[in-house]
């Protein structure tokens, strides 16, 4: 799962796809206007096929498909068991909440990889507490720093023996120790941090670009498609 | 597995707008309560919710993981703690991993384990050293998250509305026997979880009185 996170930040500064060229408001826009057609459709056949054209967008995007499309298919496992629990003994309910599940997860990685995350953030960084705006910021930033050394970290303690499975307990409290290792690493690193947004003249906000907002003939394109999928759904559906 | 990895689309509409005006409200007011502190806690709260991230990828069985969420409460507290619980949901729901709309109702139910584990911890800590006490901490802390869980899909089962609540209109399913069946099917899950977690949280105390104590409450 780490690598796969870790290659997300890679999609988003380094590609140079008209998706990329749009504004972060505009894939916004794009995302909220095709989620509240996920949330209000009933039809399987248009969720299948909002999930086949994500699919073809996030490969017009550049983004590498299978990896986004694994990433989009964490929380379908780890919500099987909720839907088995409810399930009502007709396969249209599983299909339509599967679809959802995969079509609004995918939606939201098409957003992350296709946007480097100081203009994602800046907006929610101007509608939010500092705290939470900049908290946001600096959490994603710290993270794919940290993911690396973690992936590092659970290697050399297979290598090791710490993580054997031989023993569960013992597993555990190795698994802890390096956790522990990784918490005062990242106390140093805030530390660290800190200090230099202090000589830099920290005024108490950090996340203050502005190419988020920075309307392009590109941003017509997330746009438009928001409204094709709008259109689709009410013409498909009705009301 | 003490947080809701259920995806968009799945909750009554009303359950999860309900949900985000809580998380809403209860991260606004921390916020508030603590606009005046040190500025390195804003880089520690974020440090520590990316620890929380990496420890996500540490596989409890097939269907779970490990949350991490008793030891970020402890070291932060209650009020960082919660807001610390919207960052790494919202976090997770930007890459693919939970639902968009159904942020804050996982913040509440991450945010109710954070927000006890410090008041439990600092109990416990009168009487046993930091691993126990943090173990123990950590069971307490968990089992009130998994307590909001299972209210979040009672709740769930009670509700009706329009074509976003497929499972609530369900009429041959009541809502107290899918409720009963989430829970057995869960409840095995649970145990492994909190075992698991309660184990990593002593060891990473223990660590951590040893080599920073000054980190600890």
């Amino acid at each position: 799962m780490s690598h796969d996170l870790a290659l997300v930040d890679t999609w988003a500064s380094a590609g140079n796809s008209l998706w990329h060229r749009a504004s972060a408001l505009s894939k916004m826009a794009f995302v909220a206007l095709v989620l509240s057609t996920i949330l209000t459709s009933s039809s399987p056949a248009y969720l299948a096929g909002l999930y086949a054209a994500l699919c073809v967008l996030v490969v017009l995007a550049r983004v590498p498909l299978g990896p986004a499309v694994l990433l989009s298919l964490y929380p379908v496992l780890f919500s099987s068991l909720y839907l088995l629990s409810r399930w009502d003994g007709t396969w249209t309910t599983p299909a339509l909440l599967l679809l959802r599940s995969l079509s609004s997860s995918l939606l939201a990685v098409l957003l992350v990889a296709t946007t480097p995350y100081p203009d994602l953030f800046a907006p929610i960084a101007r509608v939010t507490p500092r705290l939470i705006g900049d908290g946001l910021f600096l959490t994603y930033r710290a993270f794919f720093g940290l993911i690396a050394r973690a992936d590092r970290m659970w290697t050399a303690l297979k290598l090791r023996g710490g993580l054997s499975g031989r023993g569960l307990p013992r597993d555990f409290r190795s698994a802890g120790e390096g956790l522990g290792q990784l918490v005062v690493h990242s106390y140093d690193r805030s530390q660290r941090l800190y200090a230099i947004m202090h000589i830099r003249g920290h005024s108490g906000r950090v996340c203050g670009c502005r190419h988020w907002a920075e309307f392009s003939p590109f941003d017509l394109a997330p746009l438009a498609l928001g409204g094709v999928a709008i259109g689709l759904r009410f013409w498909l559906e009705g009301r | 597995m003490t947080h809701l990895h259920i995806a968009d689309g799945v909750l009554p509409i009303w359950l999860w707008l309900a949900g985000l005006v809580i998380a809403a409200v209860c991260a606004g007011v921390a916020s508030y309560r603590h606009r005046r502190d040190r500025p390195d806690r804003l880089t520690l709260l974020a440090a520590l919710c990316a620890v929380m991230l990496a420890a996500m990828s540490v596989p409890i069985g097939p269907l779970g993981h490990l949350s991490f969420a008793p030891m970020v409460g402890i070291l932060l507290g209650p009020g960082l703690g919660f807001v610390a619980a919207l960052l790494v949901n919202g976090t997770l729901a930007l890459l693919g991993h939970g639902g968009i709309t159904v942020v804050g109702l996982n913040t509440c139910i991450l945010g109710a384990a954070m927000v006890t584990a410090r008041p439990a911890y600092r109990l416990l800590r009168r009487r046993l050293a930091p691993g126990r006490a943090g173990a123990l901490a950590a069971v307490v802390a968990l089992t009130v998250s998994v307590a909001a869980l299972c209210l979040v899909v009672a709740l769930a089962a009670r509700g009706s509305g329009p074509a976003g609540a497929v499972l609530a209109s369900d009429p041959d399913l009541p809502g107290m026997k899918a409720t009963g069946r989430f829970v057995l099917f869960s409840s095995p899950f649970w145990v492994i979880a909190i075992v698991a977690e309660a184990l990593v949280t002593s060891s990473v105390l223990s660590f951590l009185a040893r080599v920073r104590p000054e980190l600890l409450p």
